[in-house]
């Protein structure tokens, strides 16, 4: 393996284009890599501004700054954003740049195609964001976009949609890229079952995109045609039904909230063994759990409309279902616990992520469990429980595995080594701030308090407060993590090939920083 | 050069919040951190279910992070602990692969069982229909003629407080109090059938332990049987989004006693004398009124009111007869600006000047404004101005009717149900004369009277 480091170095910069040439015409899995970690990271936070536009308004009841018609297009476009724009992208960032890598492979196995999925992403988004121009504003019927909502909707409705099939072509392409790498471009020895956790996750990620991403676009075209060619899906007014645009939307919904959360569990399961310096626990059953959630998901997605008036028979399958789902989740958690388990642990800022999203995601996983209990379901339904489960999940889970991915993976794409104090900064801000942003939200939605509101009852007057403080230094806290990226990049100690203590991967076998070109004669894994 | 300018507007934006809480002086009523007090047997199955649930999480998560916090604390470098190596264990996967799922067996037991009696919607006492508006509810007690529709009772001053030297205080039920109560009895069952006109809603009173969305060409039910001696007002709002004045259109149930209940229904739906002394607590919130005496929360309310109910009432003959017959009964009770789609005065008749018909006229705009905008502009490309607009300044026939029948998928409602023909006429006459609009057309209750046929 060593000869292959070796290999690299001396031609690193051989076809490395610069400039115009580099950036937007590259087939490079590195640089497309990075490019969709500053869209993702841009995309944070431009959601992040109206997740504080949100905050701002909700700290006091009565309306104080924006109306509620706006209030409405805000909470639509910051799930939209960070849902589509933040999260997914993300993590196509990380299996860019990480799947290679990983699994001894050149490139991604079809580069051009890889060029062509980032590059639609900004004018998927500049059309989305520019529906804040058009007469009506930006969306304003929720990210479900629930008819016949939408079909009330002024002209940003078709924006958004047409924003939302480009970024479903540009998911189905990257997921049909990651796809092929892995079953194709694996090093020799590298049997499936040798394969890192993070490619496991992903490959199973992309299957659920390439069977999701055509429902959700299948539902808004129909959204489409109810608007604008007379036909009535969705719409009661000719005998159209409303709930069977949820029952679609949510077909692909659920699968969705795993598509961003299991990368998420894959890189968990990189950082916790290095840090523990000891083997992953339970390797195999890691993966059978990754597999048995994928499949679950798609026989769950009712749970989302306990009370849109399903007969019992079906509230009883969807809860059963959706209980179930908790047993290979859990067994996650076991093996990440264990993996902890007398090891030799240190503390630096990736294992902290690791550690904070264990404990978080856990916890919303948790209130997950609670959800599921369809009764109890009919009372949390639509309130501000069920904002902070799904932030637990998506902000505790996946954008903070994100970033503790980002401290773990930085030295090796930079080549330097970041402030480890600043780091440790970094994730106490954003985990304390995160709960007092969170955490009075389960009370609020215990208390009562509807989601979507733009103005509440006096008696949730405190909670807010504390939920839009905690919000502003949530948002605040953020501009450290851009500060210590950018000066990683800038400068600072040189990273080694290895970077941590004696990590397992193919990754730590190249220099840090990677070379433009990468295993161009394929490793032999034993 | 971005980044820099979000940390200067951010560091603005803290600071006028941190300003702002330090001088707040918003009317805080007590805060809860858990389910609203049940009222109902449903309700409080839910609440336990809830509350099992919640301590069989509480124990896995000790018990899971317990062995995490532990470990990291004893299994840390720092202490020279050395590193085992093992990596897999049959027996333990196993375990924690059944146990799971045992636990999951006892929670769903309780679960289907409280599941089954929630949707048992059979044997009810008495029916009632509930329909979702954008933005308020109707209901109508089926099997008798009473009728009518809820609206937010909030003062518009309370909610818009953009300019800062014009906010009022709030209210102690602030977005919680409506123009008029849906009325129903203790200890009978109740069913509601639940649809919508627009869009999606969703009817709920959390006391009750009652949720159920509200689909327009669905009929969706649900049902409650509200505790004896647990009569009083319970507060819910919309849990659906429904566009703009989602928030804006809550829920207020007033119980009352099975005799009162009959009594009311038999006069059409108002309370007699005695009655309204018995519940005179709760009536308090029907009238647009700020300095409410009833300063209370849920539990507190349902136990004053019943406390209240004079031993009298006993005595008085229960009418369950349904009497039309409105001039007997002493009103006292309802708002006179009550929408009533009963209404049969003969309005035709009388003379209207165009003065009366645009101060009446002002009033009833209120419906207008909640999507037309306070300004008769509108929201462009959602909901359309009245200002200068084709409709209010066209043809009056074309005028009259979109505000009587509405314009079908969109969210134009049909107001004919809503609204006598006073009100049409005034508001209509209103319109066309008001919002910057000035066509001097005056339209009379009788062109109304006429369109109706």
């Amino acid at each position: 393996m060593s000869d292959a480091a070796a290999h690299d170095d001396h031609d690193h910069d051989h076809h490395m284009p610069s400039g115009f040439q580099r950036w937007f015409m590259s087939t490079n899995h590195k640089d497309i890599g990075t490019l969709y970690l500053i869209f993702s990271l841009t995309m944070l936070f431009i959601g992040g501004a109206m997740a504080l536009v949100i905050r701002l308004e909700l700290f006091q009841p009565g309306l104080q700054f924006i109306d509620p018609h706006f209030f409405n297009q805000m909470t639509t476009m910051h799930a939209l954003i960070m849902v589509f724009g933040a999260v997914m992208p993300g993590f196509v960032g990380f299996a860019n740049w990480m799947i290679p890598l990983m699994v001894g492979a050149p490139d991604m196995a079809l580069p051009r195609m890889n060029n062509w999925s980032f590059w639609i992403l900004p004018f998927a988004f500049s059309i989305l964001l520019l529906s804040f121009f058009v007469p009506g504003g930006a969306p304003a019927a929720g990210w479900t976009l629930y008819a016949p909502l939408t079909i009330q909707g002024g002209m940003s409705v078709d924006m958004g949609i047409v924003a939302i099939h480009m970024m479903g072509i540009s998911s189905i392409m990257g997921a049909i890229n990651v796809i092929v790498t892995v079953l194709n471009m694996r090093a020799p020895g590298m049997t499936l079952m040798k394969m890192p956790m993070f490619v496991w996750t992903w490959l199973i990620t992309a299957f659920l995109l390439i069977a999701v991403m055509p429902v959700f676009a299948g539902a808004v075209t129909m959204l489409l045609t109810d608007r604008h060619f007379g036909t009535a899906f969705f719409n009661p007014a000719g005998g159209g039904d409303p709930v069977l645009y949820q029952h679609i939307f949510w077909f692909f919904g659920h699968p969705e909230v795993y598509i961003m959360i299991l990368p998420a569990f894959g890189i968990i399961s990189h950082i916790i063994p290095t840090f523990s310096r000891k083997p992953l626990f339970g390797y195999s059953s890691m993966v059978f759990a990754t597999g048995a959630i994928a499949f679950l998901s798609f026989i769950v997605w009712a749970h989302h409309m306990f009370t849109v008036g399903m007969p019992l028979q079906g509230e009883l399958f969807f809860m059963y279902a959706t209980m179930l789902i908790s047993v290979p989740t859990g067994v996650k958690v076991f093996n990440w616990v264990t993996t902890m388990w007398r090891g030799s642990m240190t503390f630096e800022t990736p294992m902290l992520y690791a550690i904070g999203v264990v404990f978080l995601f856990t916890l919303g996983g948790l209130s997950g469990l609670m959800l599921a209990i369809t009764p109890a379901d009919f009372q949390y339904h639509d309130t501000y429980f069920v904002v902070a489960h799904f932030h637990y999940v998506l902000f505790s889970g996946a954008v903070m595995a994100m970033m503790g991915g980002t401290f773990f993976w930085l030295p090796k794409w930079t080549g330097h080594m970041y402030n480890e104090t600043l780091g440790k900064w970094h994730f106490w801000l954003t985990a304390i701030f995160f709960n007092v942003t969170f955490f009075p939200q389960h009370f609020l939605g215990l208390a009562g308090m509807p989601r979507r509101y733009a103005d509440y009852p006096i008696q949730f007057t405190e909670f807010n407060q504390w939920s839009s403080i905690g919000a502003f230094g949530l948002g605040i806290s953020q501009l450290l993590f851009v500060y210590i990226i950018v000066s990683t990049v800038r400068g600072g100690k040189k990273a080694t090939a290895e970077v941590w203590d004696n990590p397992e991967g193919l990754e730590w076998t190249v220099p840090s920083p990677a070379p433009f070109h990468t295993f161009d004669e394929p490793p032999v894994i034993k | 050069m971005r980044l820099v300018a979000i940390t200067v507007k951010q560091i603005a934006v803290i600071g006028t919040l941190i300003t702002a809480l330090i001088a707040s002086t918003v009317a805080q009523a007590e805060y809860r951190l858990n389910f609203q007090d049940p009222v109902t047997e449903v309700a409080r199955d839910i609440f336990g279910l809830h509350m099992l649930i919640f301590w069989i999480c509480v124990v896995i998560f000790v018990v899971v992070f317990g062995f995490m916090f532990y470990s990291i604390f004893a299994h840390r470098k720092s202490k020279n602990y050395e590193a085992s190596t093992f990596s897999h264990s049959t027996k333990v996967e196993i375990a924690w692969t059944v146990i799971p799922f045992i636990i999951l067996v006892v929670m769903a037991i309780p679960a289907t069982q409280v599941l089954i009696k929630m949707e048992d919607t059979t044997k009810s006492d008495l029916t009632i229909k509930i329909t979702g508006f954008q933005w308020k509810w109707g209901y109508e007690y089926l099997d008798s003629d009473v009728s009518f529709y809820s609206t937010l009772s909030t003062p518009r001053e309370q909610i818009d407080q953009f300019d800062a030297s014009k906010a009022v205080p709030l209210g102690e039920n602030y977005l919680l109090e409506v123009d008029k109560h849906l009325v129903v009895p203790s200890g009978r069952k109740v069913r509601a059938l639940i649809t919508a006109n627009d869009v999606i809603h969703a009817w709920w009173i959390p006391a009750f332990g009652s949720k159920k969305d509200a689909i327009p060409g669905y009929i969706n039910e649900l049902w409650f049987n509200v505790d004896e001696g647990k009569e009083g007002l319970y507060r819910g709002q919309c849990a659906e989004l429904c566009g703009k004045d989602h928030a804006f259109m809550p829920i207020v149930v007033e119980v009352v006693t099975g005799d009162q209940f009959d009594r009311w229904l038999a006069a059409g739906g108002k309370f007699d004398a005695q009655d309204i002394a018995a519940v005179s607590a709760t009536n308090v919130d029907s009238e647009i009124n700020i300095s409410e005496s009833a300063g209370e929360l849920l539990g507190d309310v349902a136990e004053s009111a019943a406390q209240a109910v004079p031993a009298a009432l006993a005595q008085d003959a229960v009418s369950s007869e349904v009497s039309s017959d409105d001039t007997e009964q002493t009103d006292l009770s309802q708002d006179e600006e009550a929408i009533s789609s009963e209404d049969d005065q003969d309005t035709g008749n009388a003379t209207y000047t165009k003065d009366e018909l645009m101060t009446k006229g002002e009033e009833v705009a209120t419906r207008c404004i909640a999507c037309h905008g306070a300004g008769g502009n509108g929201i462009p490309g959602v909901f359309p101005a009245i200002t200068g607009s084709a409709v209010a300044t066209g043809p009056i026939d074309e005028h009259i009717d979109i505000v009587m029948f509405g314009i079908e998928g969109t969210a134009m409602a049909a107001f004919a149900g809503q609204l006598n023909d006073e009100q049409l006429a005034s508001v209509i006459t209103f319109q066309r004369n008001s919002f910057g609009n000035n066509t001097g057309d005056v339209v009379l209750p009788s062109d109304i009277k006429a369109k109706r046929q």
